[in-house]
């Protein structure tokens, strides 16, 4: 009980778990498999093993633990596999065969969210946003780290597929002028959507400490 | 990097000025950015991809070319200044005035940009770099934009961005003007010992605005350093050797004659003299591993300063040259497993010893080192 209560215990498992993991789609798998879906099988790794932490800090009193960083540690391993999944989906040529034979008229806009590291990055932001706003399905915790961390995906993702979109389908690339104007509007676009996602986060982050969370932004 | 001050410090951090409108403009730097450091990465690292797509724009319609762009980059930086500037003003928490901090962030970014490119023209002949290789030139200049946000960029992350950068420059510059073997290990060492001294000799009340941001520059600047030379060493840059772990030994040994001083234990006791052991043992067992008695020493300046931010990074430090510590022993498995599980015994032995031998003597003394009441970090 005493080390099950010593956090840096549980970051050693959770290296170990994703050690072996990795260890497992370099030796077991006798197929080449779509790269996604080992890079994304880290991201349902982690997202399980935090929404473990999570519930297990709820139910079991020896497992409270004063301070957040092991969940936003396991959060942000969740995240980045599954955003570097779904960015690796968007250009995937496999994944643009499907969608709309490998053509540029053909491809669908949004069309990597039906692959399974877009669903599952999608799931995974819902749920962060839903549940660690603590503003529906009950309140979870104020966790601003993990907020920030889905603003930041979200921002990716958003101006990749932006990019993607617009430089695919609807520019000449060929022409320098129309993809100088393309860059500059991505620029204002994400310069808009951080100032947004400041302001938001910031809110979020007094509605917190006006709810006496200290932890939520320390 | 949140510690929020009351207002009492900051109009502290005035001097007794009675201008209410320096004193709001003081009070929206310090709580007015009361987003925690990592909205403020976030914030930044949109800002400069913004900043770099703006200088595709430019470039690509020919408005800044090679030829003009330093000379750009100089009333760009002070447009970035001015809008921080004129944003801290401005009413608080107004998407209106984000936008106008969002803009001066991508502006500072890409007056980087302008000097990175914009070199040629500055060291042609008869230009005021002439005579310089380009990288040099160019990383002069950078440093010279790094100071100038470092001083009149009034925002704490540009500040840190702007120390911390401004040491990879000057690390950088090694290579073109050939300081010798010993000059990168000097940048190291000083940082250490200027992050030191800013967090065991607060600044001037006017000054503090500086301290947080530039320590925490310099920690990570001499911590990437440490980590780059021990574990992924980049081009012909000079490897950390010997001197460096003398000098990080000396910079530990420093914060832990500070720490048990403020508490009241003579430096020729026993406690004293058994910290002083520990952490030259250390120095002595990892000399090619200046990395780890760094860390040591950083975790007890993050412990004693109740810094929870430099306490992370000082365990991330250690861990990091640990492992690499590790890795680089010329030793089978079964004996480095020996060594694990000595080196186990070994703390848990010294721990046994150290609080048998002197918790309840210092407890007498009035001076208290165990965590619970020195509050540790929170």
């Amino acid at each position: 009980m005493f080390t099950a209560r010593f956090p840096p215990l549980w970051v050693i498992l959770f290296v170990i778990m994703n050690v072996t993991l990795g260890l497992w789609w370099t030796t077991v798998p006798s197929e080449e498999p779509d790269f996604t879906i080992p890079v994304t099988s880290f991201g349902v790794l982690n997202g399980l093993l935090l929404a473990g932490w999570e519930i297990a800090e709820r139910r079991l009193g020896w497992a409270r633990s004063p301070s957040r960083w092991v969940p936003r540690l396991v959060g942000l391993a969740m995240l980045l596999p599954l955003t570097l999944a779904t960015v690796i989906a968007m250009f995937e040529p496999s994944i643009r065969s499907d969608l709309g034979g490998g053509s540029v008229e053909g491809m669908l806009l949004l069309g990597w969210l039906t692959t399974p590291a877009g669903a599952l990055w999608l799931i995974a932001i819902l749920g962060i946003f839903a549940l660690y706003s603590g503003r529906r399905f009950g309140r979870l915790a104020h966790d601003l780290f993990l907020l920030a961390g889905a603003a930041a995906s979200v921002l990716v993702i958003a101006n990749i597929e932006l990019g993607r979109w617009i430089f695919d389908v609807v520019i000449d690339t060929s022409n320098d002028g129309e993809v100088a104007v393309t860059m500059l509007l991505i620029a204002i676009t994400l310069t808009i959507q951080a100032v947004l996602f400041a302001a938001w986060l910031r809110a979020e982050n007094r509605r917190a400490v006006d709810d006496g969370d200290e932890e939520v932004g320390a | 990097m949140i510690d929020r001050n009351s207002l009492t410090d900051v109009l502290g951090m005035l001097g007794g000025d009675p201008d209410l409108g320096a004193a709001r403009t003081a009070l929206r730097e310090r709580e007015g950015q009361d987003a925690p450091w990592f909205v403020q990465v976030l914030v930044i690292g949109a800002a400069w991809v913004a900043a770099t797509l703006s200088a595709g724009f430019l470039s690509l319609f020919d408005l800044v070319t090679e030829s003009n762009a330093a000379v750009v980059a100089i009333p760009t930086a002070i447009a970035a200044i001015l809008l921080r500037r004129v944003a801290l003003k401005s009413e608080a928490g107004r998407v209106r005035t984000d936008l106008v901090e969002q803009i001066a962030l991508a502006l500072s970014g890409l007056a980087r940009w302008f000097v990175f490119f914009g070199m040629d023209e500055l060291v042609r002949p008869g230009g005021p770099f002439s005579g310089l290789d380009n990288p040099a030139a160019a990383l002069i200049a950078l440093l010279a934009l790094e100071l100038l946000f470092l001083v009149f960029y009034p925002d704490r992350l540009q500040r840190f961005l702007a120390t911390g950068l401004a040491g990879l420059w000057l690390t950088l510059l090694d290579t073109p003007l050939g300081f010798g073997p010993y000059a990168r290990q000097a940048y190291v060492v000083a940082a250490a010992t200027a992050a030191t001294a800013l967090w065991l000799r607060p600044p001037p009340a006017r000054l503090a605005a500086w301290r947080a941001p530039v320590g925490y520059g310099l920690v990570l600047f001499a911590g990437l350093s440490l980590f780059e030379g021990a574990l992924v060493p980049m081009g012909d840059l000079t490897r950390l050797g010997w001197p460096t772990t003398i000098g990080m030994a000396v910079v530990s040994l420093w914060i832990a004659w500070d720490v048990l001083r403020e508490r009241g234990v003579p430096p020729t006791s026993p406690l004293a003299l058994a910290a002083f052991g520990s952490l030259a043992i250390l120095a002595a067992v990892g000399w090619t591993e200046p990395g780890f008695v760094a860390a040591a020493g950083l975790m007890v300046l993050a412990v004693h300063r109740r810094e929870r931010l430099l306490f992370g990074l000082s365990i991330a430090f250690l861990v990091a040259f640990g492992v690499h510590y590790y890795y680089s022993l010329e030793l089978d498995l079964m004996a480095k497993a020996g060594i694990l599980v000595g080196s186990g015994l070994v703390f848990l032995a010294a721990r046994w010893g150290l609080l048998r031998a002197f918790d309840a003597r210092v407890t007498g003394d009035g001076a208290n080192p165990t965590p619970e009441s020195s509050g540790g970090v929170r």
